[in-house]
């Protein structure tokens, strides 16, 4: 494999909208969110739409498997959320 | 003029048994990028088996069942070449680049720097395997043919020298499949039931231009032995380029297209006053292995807006056939800029402003903090792939 002519990649180059973020996120025993950590508190949220879930990329090295939850924290903007299926992580990010 | 002939045969096979030993002794096809897809190279054993070039993949594996097909790598074959033609440039100064895998080198005036001929050609196969780890053949002779005639007769890593004087006797008993003659000639000689060089020799001058017209001349030449032919010495294009790696591979083609446009527009202030006559792109697949595409424009362009169209129509037309995780662009052949009379407008005013003010915030972060926003695949169900921020350089 021929080695890269330029340097290391620079994030500041070309950037995604709506990247995905980390988040705290507790489940209840359905394995919906209940709680969230935001702001380093915990706030109890509610669904407000049924979740859907996205399967893309399945063919490439980095599929992508997703079930989204658009929920509502009890004192603050409704946010979206998703549980990664493949990296079993959880994440916040703008739909 | 004593030249060497150096070549490295079946070279993309070659290259790709260097990067997977195992495929050594196999039959091997390596398919090319168009479509449908046409064998590019095969290995030897492939070849003993009906497998020849510009056949389809499906024809040739009509003949040839078990071969392993491997896509073609276009990018390290020529980072592979030029790094055996810049060693061989060590050795002599002039170097004819005549196809990958096959160079000449004006080898007059360094027999005082070898003990002999023989010397001189084991030193050039041992520096295009120090270069590269492959095994040359390498053939010394009075001319071109002379010594491609001497070249091909040896195996790799062997080489072959023809004495001055001795070209004749040397090309009398090969075949005329050598001659460096179009097909129609060879085809023409074979019709008249001339097998070997050594036919084509006892021949005359006027019967030869009888039958080929003054391609007749050059032909017996080549067949006592007389190449004319010059060494063409390559030359060391200026070229600019510039690489973007990514963080994750992409497939869609918009992206490139924003990508190979963010590259044009680092390359500006360098192209400044000069002109473009070749646009190469060049990419690293998700697989590890390369894709090129090659542009040659018929007058050399220096406007951003051309060249952004060129690149567009590029990789709307030429699409690499996987998602990449790199994709670099050169501007080669550079010339300098000729006049074109451009219309001074509103727009171009506000165009020269915005750059101007990029240009400062750029000096004064070190960095562009205006970013384009930049449909990728509005469509997508994946949020992160719908839009991306380009830089905006200037």
């Amino acid at each position: 494999m021929v080695s890269h002519p330029g340097g290391s990649p620079d994030p500041r180059r070309i950037r995604r909208l709506k990247s995905p973020g980390a988040v705290e996120v507790e489940v209840n025993a359905e394995g919906v969110p209940s709680r969230l950590r935001l702001r380093g508190a915990w706030h109890d949220v509610c669904l407000i739409r049924r979740p859907w879930r996205i399967d893309q990329h399945w063919w490439r090295a980095e599929p992508v498997s997703r079930i989204y939850y658009r929920v509502a924290p009890e004192d603050g903007p409704p946010l979206t959320l998703y549980r990664d299926l493949v990296t079993k992580t959880w994440a916040r990010q703008e739909y | 003029m004593r030249i060497a002939f150096v070549s490295i045969p079946r070279f993309p096979c070659a290259v790709e048994v260097r990067r997977q030993p195992s495929l050594a002794g196999q039959p091997l096809i390596i398919g090319d990028a168009e479509q449908p897809k046409r064998v590019l190279d095969c290995s030897e054993e492939a070849g003993s088996r009906g497998v020849r070039g510009d056949m389809t993949i499906r024809q040739a594996l009509s003949h040839c069942p078990e071969a392993t097909v491997l896509p073609p790598d276009p990018v390290l074959y020529r980072a592979t070449w030029e790094s055996v033609l810049d060693a061989l440039g060590e050795v002599s100064p002039e170097i004819e680049d005549e196809d990958l895998g096959r160079a000449y080198a004006n080898v007059d005036g360094l027999e005082g720097h070898y003990r002999d001929e023989k010397a001189l050609a084991s030193h050039l196969i041992a520096t295009v395997l120090d270069a590269a780890i492959l095994e040359a053949a390498a053939g010394i002779g009075e001319g071109k043919f002379p010594a491609l005639a001497a070249g091909t007769a040896c195996g790799p890593g062997e080489s072959c020298i023809v004495p001055a004087g001795a070209e004749r006797a040397f090309l009398a008993p090969l075949s005329i499949r050598l001659l460096p003659i179009e097909v129609r000639m060879l085809t023409r000689l074979d019709l008249l039931g001339l097998d070997r060089i050594s036919d084509v020799a006892t021949l005359t001058v006027s019967e030869l231009m009888g039958q080929f017209g003054f391609a007749g001349e050059r032909l017996w030449q080549l067949a006592n032995g007389i190449d004319l032919d010059p060494l063409r010495p390559r030359k060391l294009p200026e070229t600019l380029q510039a690489t973007t790696l990514l963080e994750s591979a992409v497939a869609g083609i918009d992206v490139m297209i924003a990508i190979s446009g963010q590259l044009l527009s680092r390359m500006k202030p360098s192209l400044a006053g000069r002109a473009a006559r070749e646009l190469i792109l060049q990419a690293e697949m998700e697989s590890g292995r390369s894709w090129e595409h090659r542009l040659v424009m018929r007058e050399a362009v220096s406007e951003e807006q051309r060249l952004t169209f060129l690149l567009r129509s590029a990789l709307t037309n030429f699409p690499p056939p996987q998602a990449i995780r790199s994709l670099s662009l050169r501007l080669s052949s550079l010339t300098g800029e000729s006049g074109k009379q451009l219309t001074l407008g509103q727009k171009q005013r506000q165009q020269r402003q915005l750059e101007e003010v990029i240009r400062q915030l750029k000096t004064r972060y070190g960095y562009s903090p205006v970013y384009r926003c930049v449909d990728v695949e509005p469509w997508s169900v994946i949020p992160e792939d719908r839009q991306i921020l380009v830089e905006s350089d200037v």
